[in-house]
């Protein structure tokens, strides 16, 4: 309490919030959508499954702020019922392989050696190879369920994150602070967690909020082929890629974009925020 | 010394990795409940169990699969990639028709990202919170999460269709030639001949889909670049440097810059695995006879001597391209080790 | 060091520069530049003059791999192998009723209809401009039958084939067929040059299957005596064709025919719009409807023999869904006028499995009347399931003629929901959802299907014990009556005869049967609106040497 407290009051927070207008942007739009999250079931202003042939493909207009997709739904209700599936299957993905890639990358690029080589190599494989292949195989041998899925996505995604923390730790490894606290005789487990980790993070959340829109876009990918969560479900990603098709009724597809589109600049504005706040040398440059 | 070392060893390694991915490909066939019979036999001869039992025994699906996996890789020791049940064609040749495409497409996009990104990146990190840097940032956010075939046919529509400023889908005009295959990158083979007309028209062919395969890695490495400077130009050297009076674009490019393109370099890397993902796409908006779309029926199809063959390639790709960002960070900063 | 990395650094930006700059100059010439543009407008066909080349662009999302007449059996590998070899016999531009004679001059059949003897019209010349004779359809066709390829199954019931001098062809047979005429437009009882297919590794032997090594020669070029011949092919971008200069028939209209593999549909639509191509096949349905009134473009309407149908599981081992009223209930349950409203317009509902227009076939349902909530409610409570149940549906992630299945699935399952049956959608890769298609493990399946060849012969594979019968675990004891019928039909060569036993077996599979026919789709396809000819055909589905610009 006390510390949330000091947190609030401490002046660092609101001047990045005041220098730095994207983020500032990103907290609103990411507030907008958590608030949709919470209370979508009252927004909507349709059921967003119900079905209304006679109204098939509707241009936005006022019963319909959105329009109609291709099975008389109401595009509105659907992408505001869609927030749940597409935003918490992208966090959780994403959140799973980082700290999966964090901690393989930064133990391995500390350890070195052998065992870097060959931790990296299998990261390699993973990530060499194609993720719709991958994704097939798996949901063909366990039965296609969302737990699946995630679990493919993380299976190709950590490595990303394995080696942008691996370059990480090898670079800052050989920085002068931390080669001064060896000679000072610390241990490997309290230069890694003390040092190298706060100096790496912030490459790591830079990707993290960039990867997020894509987890919710390769996660679309896959719904369409099957392998998400089964229609009728209002998943985003496989709205836009039905709406695709249609590509001259420009509603279908658009809005449903344009969520992905403003969730992943959210997330991308407060990571940039989140990065040049965290990071305590930068700061010292802005005072 | 120290190079040739760490060469040799990336070296067994990737031969270690190309097993690696043999094997999955082996291993993910045998879990597979799905036949690659059913999806390349006609439904008529499906029901002869004559017919498959002699497509079986022709593709050497009738053994165990570590006999087929064996076989394969001392196929594959001669040179052999065996034959794609598809296309009934050797794998080896596939290849040779579908990969010049994607390359010369990767090649194009990567160069686009680059150039771009690192721009951007760059003013961005010396306007820091400015409206400019608001703004290409919004821009390189912009490339990093608009679906890449949502953008794929937008840039179709605008700069094809409405204002025909570059040519529709396809690698050349229909009215022209391709030229002789000697490199199979259009671009490439028509300078070869000396053909200015073919060559000009393979290359605003390549425009449109090139931007939309660049896009998300270019937002990728302006991000990057950025945030890379301004740690740079935060460390102390960079503050020594300006306090003896140089000019901040001489800071920048005379000591930032370079620094920084190691992070770049990562992303770099990253980014031409990103390419290939996108591929699909991209390559089946534009009609570019790529190894995306190749890749995509075989899988489709279940059509494992291919897919084995396409993963491979990829691998290879990507292993040559790691090995290359491993060198530059050395050369670009002599502290790090080889690791 | 710091000036060598500086070097480095600025090669590369100059490098980078460089090539954007030749980006920027080549992409801005290219609006400019009136050459380009005339020579977009050629391929469009218009202003053609005498000495141009007069050439036609298609787009397609095809599936051929190969050209080779004894083993390509893919939907629109006929586009290029019935443009470059002629059959005996075969249909004009869109009919599939009328068969007319192609490379025969005439035809008779003997009265226990297993004799055929072909007159071949003498001095047709192959593109090589070798003499077309008998003796190259005799050897054509048993290759074809020894390569045991994908269509070999066409001539499963021909028992010989003779040749008396040059022009006469004799087929005996093992029994009567009543389709085999229509099966002889199949491009597997074309014509080939034996000479220049043999120069190139191929056999007719018995041992055809391994010893022809012809496949890969096949693959781009051609060697027929139809219109055209092969001229390039790059798999996964195009196929050229140019004129066979030594065909003796009426000359079609092009000079050369280009077919491009454009496998997105709304790319295909927008490279229409812009001019450079004259027909794209591959049209969404909701595409098509936003372009009837373009300018420069006709959008085509026709109807197809394929259809969209539920499969529903016989076998106990599935739960309520393998009940007989259950099946009933379900076909009462569906709105079939919203279903086809997802459908180009023209699609209707068969009844049976037999498509409207083949000979035999009924005359397509009212969709309006098809409907009864009621009954298709108190049918369920007979079967003991007033209260509904749950059933996975399978579903292929496919487009079937500009329609996407998986939201067919939909429709049908806010349709079932209103009489209580609960509807899990299981979308699937193709090739997956097959696979479950094939070892009949599907408790509910949306497949579609299209005859292989046009005749309600090839439809009877829905009959219980049949093929697509036993997929559903339909087996002959379930319903011997109709087992019985098929059987008649199949060997009944008295045309009146045998379409009144398809009116018979039609309605009753109307009334008892595991697969509810949801549609008999209509296609959509544009044109630019100076291509004439481009009638679709469900033979062939469009006849090359048809099509003219104006």
């Amino acid at each position: 309490m006390k510390n949330k407290k000091s947190f609030l009051k401490n002046n660092t927070v609101f001047q990045a919030l005041r220098t730095n207008t994207l983020l500032t942007i990103g907290v609103v739009i990411c507030a907008i959508w958590l608030f949709v999250i919470i209370f979508a079931d009252y927004l909507a202003p349709y059921d967003p499954l119900l079905q209304d042939l006679s109204l098939r493909l509707q241009p936005p207009c006022r019963e319909h702020l959105f329009g109609t997709d291709s099975l008389g739904r109401d595009i509105l209700s659907r992408v505001l019922a869609g927030s749940r599936i597409s935003i918490g299957a992208g966090l959780q993905c994403v959140i799973i392989s980082a700290v999966a890639g964090m901690l393989i990358g930064g133990i391995s690029g500390y350890i070195g050696g052998i065992f870097d080589d060959v931790v990296m190599r299998i990261g390699e494989l993973f990530s060499s190879f194609p993720t719709i292949i991958l994704a097939m195989v798996i949901a063909s041998a366990m039965g296609p369920s969302l737990f699946n899925t995630l679990l493919t996505m993380c299976i190709v995604w950590w490595p990303n994150y394995a080696r942008v923390m691996r370059a990480m730790v090898i670079q800052v490894k050989s920085n002068e602070y931390v080669e001064a606290s060896r000679c000072l005789g610390a241990s490997r487990m309290r230069i890694f967690i003390r040092e190298i980790l706060p100096n790496s993070i912030s490459s790591v959340i830079v990707l993290t909020t960039v990867d997020f829109g894509n987890a919710i876009l390769l996660f679309a990918s896959l719904s369409y082929l099957g392998l998400g969560s089964p229609p009728p479900a209002p998943e985003w990603g496989a709205m836009v890629s039905n709406g695709a098709e249609q590509f001259y009724y420009w509603w279908v597809a658009t809005f449903p974009g344009l969520a992905i589109l403003s969730v992943s600049l959210g997330a991308n504005f407060i990571g940039d925020g989140i990065r040049d706040y965290l990071d305590p040398k930068l700061r010292k440059t802005i005072s | 010394m120290n190079v040739l070392r760490y060469l040799g060893r990336r070296l067994v390694f990737t031969v270690f990795l190309l097993i690696g991915v043999t094997m999955m490909v082996y291993i993910i066939s045998y879990m597979v409940p799905s036949d690659p019979v059913v999806a390349n036999l006609s439904a008529r001869n499906l029901n002869n169990e004559e017919m498959v039992q002699a497509y079986r025994e022709k593709w050497g699906l009738d053994q165990p699969v570590y006999k087929q996996y064996f076989t394969y890789l001392n196929n594959l020791l001669h040179g052999d990639m065996g034959t794609s049940l598809r296309t009934e064609r050797a794998v080896m040749e596939d290849l040779k028709l579908y990969f010049p495409a994607t390359l010369e497409l990767s090649i194009f996009g990567i160069l686009f990202a680059v150039f771009f990104g690192m721009l951007f990146g760059i003013i961005s990190a010396i306007k820091r919170n400015k409206w400019v840097d608001q703004i290409l940032r919004g821009v390189s956010v912009l490339g990093v999460s608009v679906p890449v075939f949502w953008m794929a046919l937008l840039l179709l529509f605008v700069f094809y269709l409405k204002l025909g400023i570059f040519p529709g889908p396809g690698r050349l005009s229909a009215s022209l030639t391709p030229p002789v295959h000697k490199t199979g990158l259009y671009t490439v083979d028509a300078l070869l001949m000396g053909d200015i007309k073919v060559f000009a028209d393979a290359f605003k062919h390549l425009c449109l889909p090139g931007i939309c395969m660049g896009l998300f890695t270019m937002g990728l490495i302006s991000r990057t670049s950025r945030s890379s400077l301004l740690e740079v130009l935060s460390l102390d050297y960079i503050r020594t440097a300006r306090a003896k009076g140089l000019r901040e674009r001489d800071v920048i490019i005379k000591h930032a810059l370079g620094n920084s393109l190691i992070s770049v370099l990562t992303v770099i890397g990253l980014g031409f695995g990103n390419l290939l993902g996108g591929m699909v796409l991209v390559e089946s908006v534009f009609a570019w006879p790529g190894i995306g779309q190749y890749a995509y029926k075989a899988a489709q199809n279940l059509d494992f001597p291919a897919i084995v063959g396409v993963s491979l390639l990829i691998a290879l790709n990507y292993v040559v391209i790691n090995i290359v960002v491993d060198l530059l960070y050395c050369v670009l900063d002599p502290r790090v080790r080889y690791m | 060091m710091k000036k060598r990395l500086l070097k480095m650094l600025a090669a590369l930006m100059s490098v980078t520069m460089l090539l954007a700059g030749c980006g920027n100059s080549a992409g801005t010439g290219s609006g400019s530049n009136a050459g380009t543009a005339e020579s977009q407008e050629e391929s469009g066909g218009e202003n053609v003059q005498a000495e141009e080349t007069k050439r036609l662009v298609m787009a397609v999302d095809p599936d051929y791999e190969t050209f080779d007449p004894g083993r390509a059996y893919e939907v629109y590998a006929d586009l290029v192998l019935h443009s470059c070899y002629d059959t005996l016999l075969q249909f004009e531009g869109g009919d599939v009723q009328n068969l007319v004679p192609c490379a025969a001059e005439s035809y008779e059949v003997s009265e226990d209809k297993l004799t055929y003897i072909f007159q071949i019209k003498p001095g047709q010349k192959f593109s090589s401009g070798n003499e077309v004779t008998a003796e190259d359809f005799k050897w054509s066709i048993e290759r074809g039958i020894h390569l045991e390829g994908n269509p070999s199954f066409l001539a499963d019931s021909i028992n010989s084939i003779e040749t008396d001098g040059d022009y006469t062809l004799i087929f005996h047979m093992k029994q009567a067929d009543a389709s085999f005429l229509t099966k002889l437009t199949y491009c597997m009882f074309a014509a080939i040059d034996r000479k220049v297919a043999e120069e190139n590794g191929a056999s007719a032997g018995e041992d055809a299957a391994s010893a022809d090594t012809a496949k890969t020669w096949f693959d781009y070029n051609s060697a027929g005596s139809g219109p055209y011949k092969i001229s390039s092919y790059t798999p996964g971008s195009d196929v050229v064709m140019v004129r066979n200069e030594y065909y003796s028939g009426t000359a079609p209209y092009f000079d050369e025919i280009t077919i491009k593999t454009v496998t997105d549909t709304s790319s295909q639509v927008m490279t229409v719009q812009g001019g450079d191509i004259d027909i794209a096949v591959n049209v969404d349905v909701d595409q098509a409807a936003s372009l009837e009134n373009a300018e420069g473009i006709t959008v085509h309407h026709a109807q197809t023999a394929t259809f969209s149908y539920l499969l529903l599981n016989c076998s106990e081992e599935y739960g309520p869904i393998s009940n007989e009223k259950v099946h009933q209930a379900i076909r009462y349950a569906l709105d079939y006028e919203g279903i086809l409203s997802l459908s180009a317009e023209g699609t209707t509902v068969p009844v049976g499995p037999f498509p409207e227009g083949f000979p035999g076939s009924l005359a397509s349902a009212n969709p309006a009347e098809l409907r009864d909530l009621d009954k298709a409610k108190e049918l369920l409570a007979e079967a003991g399931y007033a209260d509904g149940f749950s059933v996975e549906l399978y579903i292929p992630t496919i487009n079937v003629l500009g329609v996407d299945f998986v939201t067919v699935g939909e429709k049908v399952q806010s349709d079932l929901k209103e009489i209580g049956i609960d509807v899990q959608i299981v979308a699937q890769d193709s090739a997956v959802a097959q696979e479950g298609y094939r070892t009949g493990t599907q408790s509910m399946g949306l497949r579609m299907w299209g005859p292989d060849y046009p005749d309600n012969g090839s439809q009877l594979a829905f009959l219980p014990g049949n093929v697509v019968g036993l997929r559903a675990n339909w087996a002959e004891e379930a319903n011997p009556e109709l087992a019985e019928l098929g059987r008649a039909a199949e060997t009944t060569v008295d045309l009146e005869q045998r379409n009144k036993i398809f009116n018979e077996i039609a309605e009753k599979m109307n009334e008892e049967s595991p697969f509810v026919m949801l549609m008999q789709h209509a296609t959509q396809y544009i044109t630019r609106s100076n291509i004439t000819g481009a009638d679709y055909s469900n033979r062939y589905l469009f006849d090359l040497r048809n099509i003219a610009a104006e």
